[in-house]
């Protein structure tokens, strides 16, 4: 199985073929947003973080900052920071040149004398590389090049009956044909990590996804709080989900059965191919931010309530196993599994819809949230901001 | 007679409402190839769930075949199963590692 993408200089391939505006920090996203809407082929990502965090925090921002430039959805990065944050935006630059030969430029704000004269060298060194990004074509690759982050929000019953299963069996599928998935959001495996942990390929494995989901509950804990006054939301128990571990039951469906060969940090770069684990919280944002700077080109995403939800460097699909969220929520909504429930169809052939689906996208049919140019991301916290 | 309901897995005690539900209205699911019916003593949202025997005061709710959580009161056999009458239970980490 092949599909068609863009051969990177570093030998990843993409799906899409974006320059990237980037923010080293909050100081720097609304120049970088202006950039943006100046030059065609171009995106930015609004950093709200990026200066007076502590080490740790700083350590999963500029995991995010070098996985979203390092992306193989983005033909060049243009960098801009403001002078006097955590990391300027040359050793920003230079962090991302020590994983990926792509092209990078970088502006300080400071440096350049304020947001007009940024703004004017930005956007001629953006107008530069979209034109060069302009010039690639697609060309045809093995499906080995492909990840996929598998992320379930605003779940409902329907999730684990219908949508899970089938993106489960796209997981599935996808991973014997030799490419990679990534499943994430270790509050939602809790209830559920015993069962997931039977898929690690080894006892170590086994042993870290039991781990993980005991240290979020720990450090949780370590500032007086308990996940469960937040898990499941609202929607959830709306949609007949009244416990964390009814809902964990359900998640834990999507990331299909085949053994998980690696359990990653947040944000971080997978060493192995197959199916993935990625320790991120179970909010949306956050976690789609996450495995998007893992690397993933593409995320299937399953809702039984309807989410919005989009990146500027990946395609997000919407995948519904609940009928009249489908139709409520037309403009949200790419894919249709209610058949599953309804007796209509099987897991398994709304599993082999949803990979024909997943090639379109991937071949450069946009998704809903793709045509609204939406732009969502959360750098996940380990503690306050100092 | 047609199911409105989906039990997941034989050793449930909750199944889960594929429509809206009446109180009053029966309670149709399949269990062991079999159409079998209860009442339903209250309204069910769809999507939520229905208690398909008696409950009693901290006892296991069983739905995939697996604890879900545990009551926080009686539950009598066709009522509404939600957040408001369980809740989840602390997880024992150190015992599941291998």
């Amino acid at each position: 199985m092949e599909f068609m993408g863009y051969v990177r200089e570093d030998g990843k391939v993409g799906v899409r073929n974006h320059v990237l505006i980037l923010p080293t920090c909050a100081c720097a996203s609304e120049t970088c947003r202006i950039v943006t809407s100046q030059v065609k082929g171009c995106v930015n990502i609004i950093n709200q973080v990026g200066c007076a965090e502590v080490k740790g925090n700083e350590d999963i921002t500029q995991r995010v900052l070098k996985g979203f430039a390092s992306n193989a959805n983005v033909f060049g990065v243009v960098v801009i920071g403001l002078g006097c944050e955590n990391h300027s935006h040359k050793s920003v630059k230079a962090s991302i040149q020590a994983v990926t030969n792509k092209p990078v430029v970088s502006f300080g704000i400071q440096e350049e004398g304020g947001t007009v004269k940024t703004i004017e060298k930005a956007v001629k060194a953006a107008r530069e590389m979209a034109e060069q990004a302009s010039m690639q074509v697609r060309v045809s690759v093995p499906i080995s090049k492909l990840m996929m982050g598998i992320e379930c929000g605003g779940s409902d019953a329907t999730s684990g009956l219908a949508a899970n299963p089938a993106v489960g069996f796209l997981s599935d599928q996808l991973v014997d044909m030799g490419a990679s998935t990534i499943m994430s959001e270790t509050p939602e495996f809790i209830g559920a990590e015993h069962i997931l942990a039977k898929r690690g390929a080894t006892p170590a494995i086994h042993d870290q996804i039991i781990q993980i989901c005991k240290d979020f509950e720990t450090h949780l804990a370590g500032v007086g709080q308990d996940l469960r006054t937040g898990q499941p939301t609202p929607g959830n128990k709306d949609g007949g989900l009244s416990t964390i571990e009814e809902k964990s039951l359900g998640c834990i469906y999507k990331g299909g059965t085949r053994p998980v060969v690696e359990v990653l940090a947040y944000a971080d770069t997978p060493t192995k191919q197959g199916a993935i684990i990625m320790d991120t919280p179970g909010y949306d944002i956050a976690s789609v931010t996450a495995m998007i700077a893992g690397g993933c080109q593409v995320i299937a995403f399953t809702t039984g309530r309807g989410t919005p939800t989009g990146h500027a460097l990946a395609p997000v699909i919407k995948i519904t196993g609940n009928h009249g969220t489908f139709e409520m929520m037309q403009d949200n909504m790419d894919c249709d599994v209610s058949g599953i429930i309804s007796g209509e169809t099987t897991i398994d052939d709304a599993g082999k819809y949803l990979f024909d689906e997943l090639m379109t996208v991937v071949n450069g049919k946009l998704t809903k949230a793709e045509t609204y140019g939406f732009s969502d991301i959360c750098i996940d916290r380990i503690c306050r901001f100092i | 007679m047609k199911t409105n309901t989906v039990l997941l897995n034989q050793r449930d005690n909750v199944v889960t409402a594929t429509q809206d539900i009446a109180a009053g209205e029966a309670v149709i699911f399949f269990f062991d190839n079999k159409l079998k019916s209860i009442n339903a003593i209250e309204a069910i949202p769809a999507w939520n769930k229905v208690a398909i025997e008696d409950i009693a005061e901290q006892s296991p709710i069983v739905k995939y075949g697996e604890i879900i959580g545990a009551s926080l009161q009686k539950i009598t056999k066709g009522a509404y199963v939600s957040h408001l009458n369980i809740e989840s239970l602390p997880r024992d980490y150190d015992k599941e590692m291998r």
